[in-house]
């Protein structure tokens, strides 16, 4: 299968008060058709302007410097905000947002707001909206769907909004899915029935999802490829069975061993030193190298090249790459 | 917090609320607004007052501009409830007669500065920048003008009558909207919902009619029950200096500078005139609190 979005060398900042902060430095993925791509990394390394931008939803002051975003042969960047607005937002790229509570409208109730999308991607006669929206919802297995409709979001749990949402969404019928951390907001057992759900996508309607999180367990469980995001840089791209059997970046090692598990001890846990850096005054160089055990003289010089190391498996370490 | 009592008449209202489904708004808001005794009251004397300008000529027994010299400044009595005035006319049938032109004015005022003010406002927030700072220059500008001092300027310059009054407290008025709806609608802009819109693939244009205006409605609704005293007060000031509506028409603010001169001898035509402004604004004011508590759950009485 071919690969649906292809971002290349996106670089995009802002102009703040305080200076031009660079948010995102030459990112490069890519995701194939009908698999799940996760994006991980801590707060405020880009993982969201990334999906954001991808949905050309950026902020006016947001700079977009170098790069493209190449969906389906055509660049996103490129494109009116009408275009955008007309043939990418909702029938070819949908987003679900980190707060369930506040995505919904709080004014209408979910039938009013599910049958306005279909309204707008869906051909139907009028008397099958209903049907239609009840249809949706127990495609992500919503209990009582048939009464549900008739309620508004502050009715509903957050387990329950955010379902809703991505009920919404499909109802838009879109090619990719964008997820910026879904489950954040929800508990931990109402997370689980959400994963299910969103895992359903991927085998019942072939959907190709982006799957921005910091959760490594959600990744490690629904993802097929997995890119480790630092400080608006990508560390390292591989698939989701390499990258936790053999992480190649010292920043995905620390990741992965930094969580909590059941098995493991708060004793056996590495702690990565430092904080993230602040992007309005990156350090040069490799940007994770005040943080790194293994950093070696050139760290603090010179940017590391994103080399292939297998199929499929890319790094950009200095001790990685070529020496 | 008695109310939150597991009783079996709590559940049975909850399972009522449910069935009426798209209603459940509204009758949410009505059980709250009935529970707040003091919104009620008010509710109660404004219907009074709408009851009386509706009903004016059935509930009067005389005609409010018929004069009758001889019989000028006559205390209250079984004939005349509430007296007589410098010119014989009856004063409770004026007083009734002013409501009509009190509740006009009223309406017109609210429709008038409101339609402007929401408008601008909703332009202002939304689209900000350039448009934003143009509207809210202007907003402080007319503002910077003492309101009944600028009103009697154009009150002035466009001469008496009803529409001139409207105008006239309308031009400064809708300001209050412009700024109150602007800040609400930033808020709402920055809502995820929103953003959630737009990456469905809504257009501006929909944003703003489905999403944005609809969740300032409530915030508009307070603004025109907490306003209406205001342009109450105004048109009645405006017409007490002699710039509103004129006389021989029964406002109550013309009554009460016509009664002025006779404050010793007959007090009962300013008094009047006087209470029934008060009572009214009172009710409006009543109103416009108990709305807003209803409207908004997550605003707690202390």
């Amino acid at each position: 299968m071919g690969s649906l979005l292809t971002v290349k060398d996106l670089k995009l900042s802002f102009s703040t008060e305080e200076g031009k902060v660079e948010a995102l430095d030459g990112i490069n993925f890519e995701i194939e058709e009908g698999t799940f791509h996760g994006l991980i990394g801590e707060t405020g390394c880009g993982k969201s302007i990334t999906g954001l931008s991808i949905m050309g939803l950026l902020d006016n002051n947001a700079i977009v410097e170098s790069g493209e975003i190449m969906y389906k042969g055509q660049d996103i960047l490129k494109l009116s905000e009408r275009q955008l607005q007309r043939n990418i937002r909702g029938n070819e790229i949908a987003m679900i947002f980190q707060d369930p509570s506040s995505s919904l409208n709080p004014v209408f109730t979910i039938e009013q707001q599910i049958e306005e999308v279909v309204r707008m991607y869906q051909r139907s006669a009028k008397e099958k909206y209903k049907q239609i929206v009840v249809d949706e919802l127990k495609k992500v297995k919503l209990p009582d769907a048939e009464s549900l409709v008739y309620k508004y979001p502050h009715q509903l749990s957050g387990g329950m909004k955010q379902r809703v949402m991505i009920a919404m969404m499909l109802a838009c019928n879109p090619s990719l899915l964008i997820a910026d951390e879904p489950t954040t907001a929800l508990d931990v057992s109402i997370q689980a029935q959400f994963l299910k759900v969103i895992s359903d996508l991927k085998e019942v309607f072939n959907m190709t999802v982006l799957y921005i999180t910091h959760n490594l367990a959600v990744i490690s469980e629904i993802c097929d490829n997995v890119s480790v995001m630092y400080a608006g840089r990508i560390a390292e791209t591989a698939s989701v069975h390499d990258l936790f059997k053999n992480p190649q970046h010292p920043y995905t090692y620390k990741l992965i061993h930094s969580v909590l598990g059941v098995e493991n001890s708060l004793d056996e846990l590495e702690e990565i030193p430092g904080s993230v850096p602040r992007l309005i005054n990156p350090p040069p160089g490799c940007r994770f190298h005040p943080r790194c055990e293994e950093r070696i003289d050139k760290c603090d010089k010179e940017v590391p090249q994103t080399v292939e190391i297998a199929p499929g498996h890319t790094v950009a370490c200095h001790r990685r790459g070529s020496q | 917090m008695q109310n939150n009592d597991v009783t079996y008449e709590n559940i049975r209202n909850d399972i009522k609320n449910l069935k009426r489904k798209k209603s459940s708004q509204m009758s949410l808001v009505w059980s709250r607004f009935k529970k707040n005794r003091l919104a009620l009251v008010g509710f109660i004397i404004v219907s009074i007052v709408i009851f009386i300008a509706v009903f004016a000529p059935l509930l009067t027994p005389f005609d409010p501009l018929a004069t009758d010299p001889i019989n000028r400044l006559q205390g209250p009595s079984k004939e005349h409830w509430l007296g007589t005035d410098e010119l014989g006319r009856d004063v409770l049938s004026r007083l009734f007669y002013g409501s009509r032109i009190a509740l006009q004015i009223g309406v017109l005022i609210i429709l008038f500065e409101g339609a402007i003010g929401i408008l601008l406002g909703v332009v202002s927030g939304f689209f900000g920048g350039f448009v934003d700072s143009l509207i809210m220059r202007i907003v402080d500008i007319l503002r910077s003008f003492p309101v009944i001092i600028l009103a009697m300027a154009v009150a002035g310059i466009l001469g008496q009558g009803v529409v001139n009054v409207v105008i006239a407290l309308g031009l400064v008025g809708w300001t209050t909207y412009a700024r109150m709806v602007r800040s609400k609608i930033l808020s709402i802009k920055e809502m995820d919902y929103v953003e959630a819109a737009y990456s469905i693939g809504e257009s501006r244009f929909s944003v703003v009619m489905r999403y944005i205006l609809p969740n300032a409605v409530s915030t508009a609704i307070i603004m025109i029950c907490i306003m209406m005293p205001t342009a109450l007060i105004a048109s009645a000031t405006l017409s007490f200096l002699g710039v509103g509506v004129q006389p021989p028409s029964p406002a109550w603010g013309s009554m009460i500078s016509a009664g002025r001169d006779y404050l010793l001898k007959a007090p009962w035509i300013s008094t009047s005139a006087g209470l029934a402004i008060m009572f009214t604004v009172l009710g409006f004011n009543f109103i416009g609190d108990g709305l807003r508590d209803a409207l908004d759950p997550t605003t707690k009485k202390n």
